[in-house]
């Protein structure tokens, strides 16, 4: 990222969020696991307010607020790499009884912030627990085994949708499987949020996952829009 | 399979050892940082305010959504309070 200098007495706001990023890392010396929890969930909340519903903020210094989060949040981050497709080992007919049992769940799916959250069935965990996708998600983050843990997500309202966050550790990294996904106009998108204070946009197709290093990058789901519909699932690597 | 993860009540416990660090930091910042560390502080207790409450302990963590937001009331509480706790409440 290229800066420009405004002036010695005043810094520059990336120089900026990188020394506030700096000291706030300072509380992890010597932390236990569940004081690095609380420290992780406090910079999600402050990403959910700093960014709420996606929307980029709008003062400088909550700008520069945002990317020291962004920033302390990637100083935890797992070694690995994003990735977004469909693999190969994923079937047509695993995939239908995944649909299946997503429209199955849903009868019984709790409402939860903006969206419905439902457990995953046997086809979502038998996916989990499966060997092939175990080893497909080790190949893009080595580190990390399988929980067996999932859950069906529905976004079936308009103005539903999930404000900027980081996952749980038993979502280290999250599998997000694309069950269905049907839009009127434009179709709204998984938002991510690597290093800079506006997202990238991931649209995924019906079949296709992404392997997010969700416990560390600031993801969202985008509001969807009117006729919109979005059923996902997730599977959680830790 | 992973481990499982820590239980609610240890991390409610863990909650006032960050609160501590926390002060410790705020007292370190240079005016500069501190504007900024203040909007982290305030958007984090504005959002745990805006952030339905979610009984986790009623049904466990397994089938939870993956946002982070394992936490218990206390800990909502003392989130909310942050701005004060630390003397960056902004003036009304």
């Amino acid at each position: 990222m290229s800066t420009e200098s405004i002036g010695p007495e005043v810094a520059q706001p990336c120089d900026l969020a990188a020394s506030l990023s700096t000291v706030l890392n300072g509380i992890q010396d010597g932390a236990d696991q569940e004081l690095q929890e609380n420290y992780k969930l406090l910079l999600c909340m402050a990403a959910g307010g700093l960014a709420p519903r996606g929307k980029v903020p709008t003062s400088p210094e909550r700008m520069q607020a945002f990317q020291a989060v962004l920033q302390s949040l990637q100083r935890l981050a797992l070694p690995g790499t994003e990735w977004t497709g469909r693999p190969s080992h994923l079937s047509s007919k695993v995939f239908a009884e995944l649909v299946a049992e997503s429209a199955q769940r849903k009868a019984a799916a709790k409402p939860t912030d903006r969206y419905l959250l439902a457990r995953g069935g046997p086809s979502a965990s038998h996916l989990a627990r499966s060997e092939w996708l175990g080893s497909f998600v080790s190949s893009h983050f080595p580190t990390v085994k399988p929980t067996g843990i999932s859950s069906y997500i529905y976004y079936d309202d308009p103005g539903a949708g999930l404000d900027p966050h980081v996952d749980t550790e038993i979502y280290s990294v999250n599998v997000i499987v694309m069950i269905s996904h049907r839009y009127v106009d434009k179709p709204s998108g998984l938002l991510v949020w690597n290093d800079h204070v506006v997202p990238r946009s991931i649209i995924m197709k019906p079949g296709q996952m992404t392997i997010l290093n969700a416990g560390s990058v600031v993801h969202a789901r985008e509001d969807i829009g009117e006729g919109e519909h979005v059923h996902i699932l997730t599977i959680g690597f830790a | 399979m992973a481990d499982e993860p820590k239980n609610l009540k240890a991390l409610e416990q863990a909650t006032p050892k960050l609160i501590e660090k926390l002060s410790e930091l705020t007292k370190r910042l240079t005016p500069e940082e501190k504007v900024v560390f203040s909007e982290i502080i305030e958007s984090a207790a504005l959002h745990t305010n805006v952030v339905q409450a979610h009984d986790e302990g009623a049904d466990g963590l397994e089938f939870m959504k993956p946002k982070s937001v394992h936490s218990t009331t206390e800990m909502k509480r003392q989130y909310s309070k942050l701005p004060e706790t630390l003397g960056l409440k902004k003036k009304d």
